[in-house]
């Protein structure tokens, strides 16, 4: 192979390292995101049968954000195997255990069953918080966008910015704000 | 075996029975253990492979479809796009490419991809659908002249 | 031919056809007897303990009885679509060693002096040669005016090699035209009598027609080529610093434009080469390469650019010759490779 071959080869399947801030996100909406680039189908260049994928970090997994009654309602079924070992985890409970859970199932259950779908895992890296490694944050080259900007709360704005903002109506002088 | 010619292929059929066995052998050549050389095995083994190809035949069509239309949703995300915008686009100005061409240009010709997702932006920004920036640069349309 | 004359007979019966995998043809399988397996089987042990022996015949396609040398001849200059002089190409076809040969056999029949009215191919040979050389020459160099005249030598040293003319020979059936001693001609034999043949037609119908053979079946070789695998660049830091020098240029700049993966086994860098602030090149390592390799990379990107042989570069006109300006110009030698003289250069 020349050289310019082989630098070809490389820069196409050269690995890329994404960044995902899961905060405020919807994790099984976003599991559709992330499954698209582990699996490689993000590229024009993607088979079933071609090794790909790219490596995506999730950070804040602690921050998702379930839809409607998704904490509450939401069932995760495991089985020992042993007689009586079955068991039902809400959500919630399960996030309480391991932050990182709900995202690393969302994602793994989207992805195609067959005997990729480990190696592909292998290339999701899920962290609670913002602290990731040093050696990993110097992996990255790319950002994969947030599905949704993440609103901001009213105690996140200061006393000057609230006061400052245009109200439709002032109240009456003799109106008491209930606290 | 190498059969060259349908023709002696097909009149090996006849009332010998070690030929019409060979026949059957033939096509049983590739296949794992038994099934390889013992006839009453090899036969509905034969019989099962010949019914998964002929499905099969329909079958590739169709995978090859999801995968070319992967390939070019790919190739379009890049640009914002998808290919059922694309696919409108394409057809409204007589751009007579089908997947297998579009994927084609996606992997191998990035630039004249490009100019195709460039051209499916202006056309929608000429209908006045999803574009706020108006169209982009390098695009001439007609009713720009 | 000094085979057994039982052997002679035997190649024109039925069911000797040399070198034929009998038992995997597909006929076969159309046969129903149950007797011609195992008479196949036979046949093909003994078609192999004579090939043992050195009993097999050549597949020399003169050793048929139908074989006609005149038609052949007529019809080579038919399917190449051009005019030869007859007695030229004859003579073109005719390798020393045939001759030699020939002479011995007379002299081992009883001829004192033989008189073969024939002579060898090594003239004409060498004519064709130096015409192929030329036009090669000159066509490189017009097609490709900003190579530095080592590239052009080059290439051409690859279009004149005895590999290429040698497959090209092959290729318009010169094999079993070429009247020589062993059989399947060598090499060096094809070379020549291709080369003959070029130079026979420049004295049947012009250099101008010649010209085109040799456009059409030698230098339409470099189609799909990478120059680069055919001029290999040793060295191109020191040569790019060089060029750079040679034109009063600051030194180039190697810097770090996209890296990905930087811990693992599947690293990704990317060096890009500029020159006062002008990008020139890029190029690429990964993990385990040294800083070098990527530079190295890069500079050989640039050069490429320089010399105007990235992929992108529109083809060689082929279909267009008269358009091209021959002439005898070299073009600039590496060592003095000047920028300024090249961006003025316009190709057409």
């Amino acid at each position: 192979m020349s050289a310019i071959r082989r630098v070809q080869q490389w820069a196409t399947f050269g690995r890329m390292w994404y960044l995902y801030d899961a905060k405020w996100q919807n994790p099984f909406d976003s599991a559709d995101k992330i499954k698209e680039y582990i699996s490689g189908t993000h590229k024009p260049i993607y088979h079933p049968l071609n090794d790909c994928g790219d490596h995506v970090v999730v950070i804040n997994s602690r921050h998702i954000a379930l839809p409607g009654m998704e904490w509450e309602r939401r069932v995760y079924f495991h089985h020992t195997g042993y007689p009586g070992g079955a068991s039902w985890t809400l959500a919630w409970e399960l996030h309480r255990k391991d932050p990182t859970l709900v995202v690393r199932k969302a994602v793994y259950s989207k992805l195609d069953k067959n005997l990729l779908r480990r190696g592909k895992m292998a290339r999701l890296h899920i962290f609670a918080d913002d602290e990731v490694p040093n050696s990993i944050l110097e992996n990255l080259s790319g950002q994969i966008r947030q599905l949704r900007a993440v609103p901001k709360r009213l105690d996140h704005y200061t006393d000057e910015e609230i006061k400052s903002f245009p109200r439709i109506f002032d109240w009456p002088k003799d109106y008491v704000i209930p606290n | 075996m190498v059969i060259t010619s349908p023709t002696l292929f097909a009149r090996s059929r006849g009332p010998d029975r070690f030929w019409k066995r060979r026949r059957i052998l033939a096509l049983s050549a590739h296949f794992y253990g038994r099934k390889q050389n013992c006839f009453r095995v090899a036969i509905r083994s034969v019989h099962r492979a010949l019914s998964f190809s002929t499905k099969a035949r329909a079958l590739k069509k169709r995978d090859m479809r999801i995968l070319w239309n992967t390939r070019i949703n790919a190739g379009c995300e890049e640009f914002g796009l998808n290919f059922d915008r694309m696919k409108i686009v394409l057809d409204d100005t007589g751009v007579a490419l089908d997947r297998k061409v579009l994927q084609n240009l996606a992997i191998w010709e990035p630039r004249s991809f490009r100019a195709l997702a460039m051209l499916t932006r202006a056309k929608e920004a000429e209908q006045g659908l999803n574009s706020l920036q108006g169209p982009p640069p390098g695009v001439v349309t007609r009713g720009m002249l | 031919m000094s085979l057994p004359k039982a052997f002679q007979l035997l190649r024109f019966t039925t069911y000797v056809a040399p070198r034929r995998l009998i038992s995997a043809t597909a006929c076969t399988y159309g046969i129903k007897s149950r007797w011609q397996m195992p008479y196949r089987v036979t046949l093909k042990n003994r078609m192999k303990e004579m090939e043992k022996k050195g009993l097999l015949p050549t597949n020399a396609r003169s050793d048929f009885i139908e074989w006609n040398y005149d038609s052949e001849i007529y019809a080579f200059g038919k399917r190449l679509h051009e005019e030869f002089d007859e007695s030229l190409l004859r003579q073109a076809l005719i390798d020393p060693s045939y001759i030699t040969r020939e002479t011995l056999r007379q002299q081992e029949l009883g001829v004192e002096v033989p008189a073969l009215q024939m002579s060898g191919n090594s003239e004409l040979s060498t004519e064709g040669k130096d015409i192929i050389f030329d036009y090669a020459t000159k066509f490189v160099r017009a097609t490709h005016r900003v190579l530095p005249e080592e590239g052009v030598s080059a290439l051409v040293d690859y279009l004149t090699s005895e590999e290429l003319l040698s497959e090209i020979g092959h290729g318009i059936g010169l094999k079993d035209l070429i009247l020589t001693e062993e059989y399947p001609p060598s090499q060096v034999t094809v070379v020549n009598a291709f080369q003959s043949v070029v130079a026979v037609l420049n004295r049947s119908s012009g250099l101008s027609r010649c010209h085109i053979f040799v456009k059409d079946f030698v230098l339409t070789q470099l189609v799909g080529k990478n120059i680069y695998d055919i001029w290999k660049i040793e060295d191109p830091v020191s040569i790019l610093s060089n060029i750079l020098l040679q034109n009063g240029r600051e030194a180039f700049e190697p810097r770090l434009v996209f890296q990905s993966g930087k811990n693992t086994i599947q690293a990704v860098y990317q060096v890009a080469v500029y020159c006062e602030k002008q990008f020139m090149g890029t190029g690429m390592k990964w993990y385990g390469e040294t800083v070098n390799a990527a530079v190295e990379q890069a500079a050989w990107d640039a050069l490429s650019r320089l010399f105007q042989t990235t992929e992108a570069v529109s083809p060689i006109p082929f279909e267009k010759p008269e358009q091209l300006n021959l002439n005898d110009n070299k073009n600039m030698p590496i060592d003095n490779w000047s920028i300024d003289r090249a961006s003025n250069i316009v190709m057409c």
